[in-house]
């Protein structure tokens, strides 16, 4: 049953005009990444290569692209639905709804992945082809792709039955929230998804830390485990009080 | 079914009490009656002293009705509550007031209640990128038959799209669209049947032959519900009908009897003539006449008998002398029949 709503949600996702602006915007660190190798001033060189690579994954992947494709995917995985109304066939079916949210949930957060971890990946191996210790920088941050990619989709996914205005809301979280107020107040950071994606990145990465000051791996873990939790059961009680907009 | 022919007066509305054995109702549900004893038999569509409001709007006012095998049309204007009406049924919505029960237990919340029940929804969009195949094998894999692939053939050929199952749903006219969602809700083979604006969009070939499928599945013993803002669909399909009005049972019951009442009640015509006033001499000792008003430039004449009054005017306007130039009959409007209901 699972298996044929994700299929049917990603067949539904993928078929949409965002994803393929997403996948254009996945293409750009990869660009970058070429553009580096072909004619940087630093490239070549070991330490130059990792912080270009270290400042290309965490200003533009981890801080832009991830909750940006995961806004997007996510919100659409139930929203899309909501919107035209076609939700009705899923939920007119006697199927368990945290089955529902875990399989919308598989559908955001792997299309997420497929995106951002492919756009790490690719400008990764570009950069640091032939560098000693550059696949751990690259495992790190695909690493940290994938517990984003979870932990965004799981917002975003229980954002969209909360509000209509998911999209909004979830863009004033990423770039205010996560991308203004946390820079500016330390406290913050424990309330950012983007500092457990840094922690678990950070820890993940083979061959010492690939990025300094940040939070630490079991306090990152613990918190989006909760932020998970939290997503989920929100999600899962919104979509089993599921009322349908009125119609006359 | 209950009630006849009966408005139905809105009794005040006490505080919710809890019934072991059932769920506790949300602590903004009143009602004005206990839920039924869990341990006897009960309708298939039962609705108790229903109201749902929004904020100030009040969409069903203190409904109730029960529903066994058969064809049921829900008629009533657009917007008099019929899809928020069949939401209730079918879990969508949750009662502001009473209790709805399908299918042997409470509707809202209880996603166990779809194995029994087959739903179309008014809204028109269905997946576009599946096939009409592929639609009803998607809800046959979600209700877990064991043979998808078989239920959905099956499905597809009981509402006739079997040449165009493998097009996409997209390309589909909206009478395709809408056979394609039947056949998504009748691929479970469900005892309960729940249509809101069925024939939407159908060719007069496609609702006989829709008409003629869910009639012969009633004969089965299903319980089958539609809604539906065109007399004659109704008419023509369901035996007992119930009737909506601003969210207030009008009336329910047998069809004939309701459609009776609506023929026989006055019919208002607006006639105009090169004399006015002596047509009207004329008209007032005519027996299917009852009233007649002069008004500025024209006559309201009002009739019990349609149909007596059409076949008299003409002769009763060239006996007395007097051209016709009009004649238009003022208040045929749905909207009016049922209010005519109401206000009885």
């Amino acid at each position: 049953m699972i298996a044929e709503v994700v299929r049917v949600t990603a067949r539904q996702l993928l078929g949409r005009r965002r994803t393929l602006l997403m996948s254009l915007l996945a293409v750009v660190p990869v660009l970058l990444a070429l553009m580096y190798r072909l004619g940087g001033s630093e490239s070549g060189s070991v330490r130059g290569d990792r912080e270009f690579l270290t400042g290309l994954f965490d200003a533009l992947l981890i801080t832009l692209l991830l909750p940006l494709v995961a806004l997007l995917f996510g919100t659409a995985a139930f929203g899309a639905e909501i919107e035209d109304g076609t939700v009705i066939y899923l939920l007119a079916k006697p199927v368990g709804r945290l089955r529902l949210v875990l399989a919308k949930l598989v559908v955001a957060a792997g299309a997420t992945f497929v995106l951002v971890g492919g756009s790490i990946l690719s400008a990764g191996l570009i950069v640091l082809l032939g560098v000693p210790d550059g696949l751990g920088l690259v495992v790190g941050y695909l690493v940290g792709a994938a517990s984003g990619a979870v932990l965004y989709g799981a917002v975003f996914v229980a954002l969209s039955l909360v509000t209509g205005r998911a999209l909004i809301a979830g863009l004033l979280y990423v770039l205010i929230w996560e991308g203004l107020l946390a820079g500016l107040f330390a406290g913050i950071r424990v309330l950012s998804i983007r500092q457990y994606v840094l922690g678990i990145a950070d820890a993940a990465g083979v061959g010492g830390r690939i990025t300094a000051d940040t939070l630490p791996v079991g306090s990152a873990a613990a918190l989006g485990a909760v932020v998970l939790v939290g997503a989920v059961v929100v999600a899962l009680r919104r979509l089993q009080s599921f009322e349908v907009p009125q119609a006359d | 079914m209950t009630g006849d022919v009966t408005p139905t007066p809105a009794p005040a509305i006490p505080p919710t009490q809890g019934v072991p054995g059932w769920p506790t109702p949300p602590k903004l549900l009143v009602t004005s009656a206990p839920p039924p004893d869990p341990s006897t038999p009960l309708a298939p569509i039962e609705v108790r002293n229903v109201s749902r409001w929004y904020g100030n709007v009040v969409a069903v006012n203190d409904v109730s009705f029960s529903l066994g095998a058969g064809v049921t049309g829900l008629l009533g204007p657009n917007g008099a509550g019929k899809s928020t009406l069949l939401h209730l049924m079918s879990g969508f919505l949750h009662p502001s007031a009473g209790w709805v029960f399908v299918a042997g237990g409470p509707a809202w919340r209880r996603p166990e209640l779809y194995r029994q029940v087959g739903l179309v929804p008014e809204r028109e969009a269905v997946y576009s990128f599946l096939t009409g195949f592929e639609f009803a094998r998607f809800n046959a894999r979600l209700q877990g038959l064991p043979d998808p692939d078989g239920a959905a053939s099956r499905a597809i050929e009981m509402v006739g799209l079997e040449d165009a199952q493998h097009r996409q749903i997209g390309t589909y006219s909206k009478g395709m669209r809408q056979r394609a969602k039947v056949a998504g809700a009748l691929v479970h083979d469900p005892p309960v049947l729940l249509l809101d604006e069925p024939f939407n969009g159908m060719d007069p070939r496609q609702r006989l032959s829709m008409m003629e499928l869910l009639r012969r599945m009633a004969d089965e013993g299903r319980t089958i519900l539609f809604s539906s803002h065109i007399l004659e669909e109704v008419e023509r399909l369901a035996q007992q009908v119930l009737v909506v009005v601003a969210g207030r049972l009008a009336a329910s019951g047998d069809f004939r009897a309701i459609r009776k009442l609506m023929i026989d009640r006055p019919h208002e015509f607006t006639v105009r003539s090169s004399d006015d006033r002596r047509l009207a001499t004329a008209l007032i000792g005519h027996p299917a006449v009852f009233g007649v008003e002069l008004q500025s430039g024209a006559l309201v004449v009002r009739s019990s008998d349609f149909a007596a009054f059409a076949a008299a005017i003409a002769t009763v306007a060239r006996s007395s002398g007097v051209s016709l130039f009009e004649l238009l009959p003022t208040d045929e409007s749905l909207d009016s029949v049922f209010a005519y209901l109401v206000e009885r």
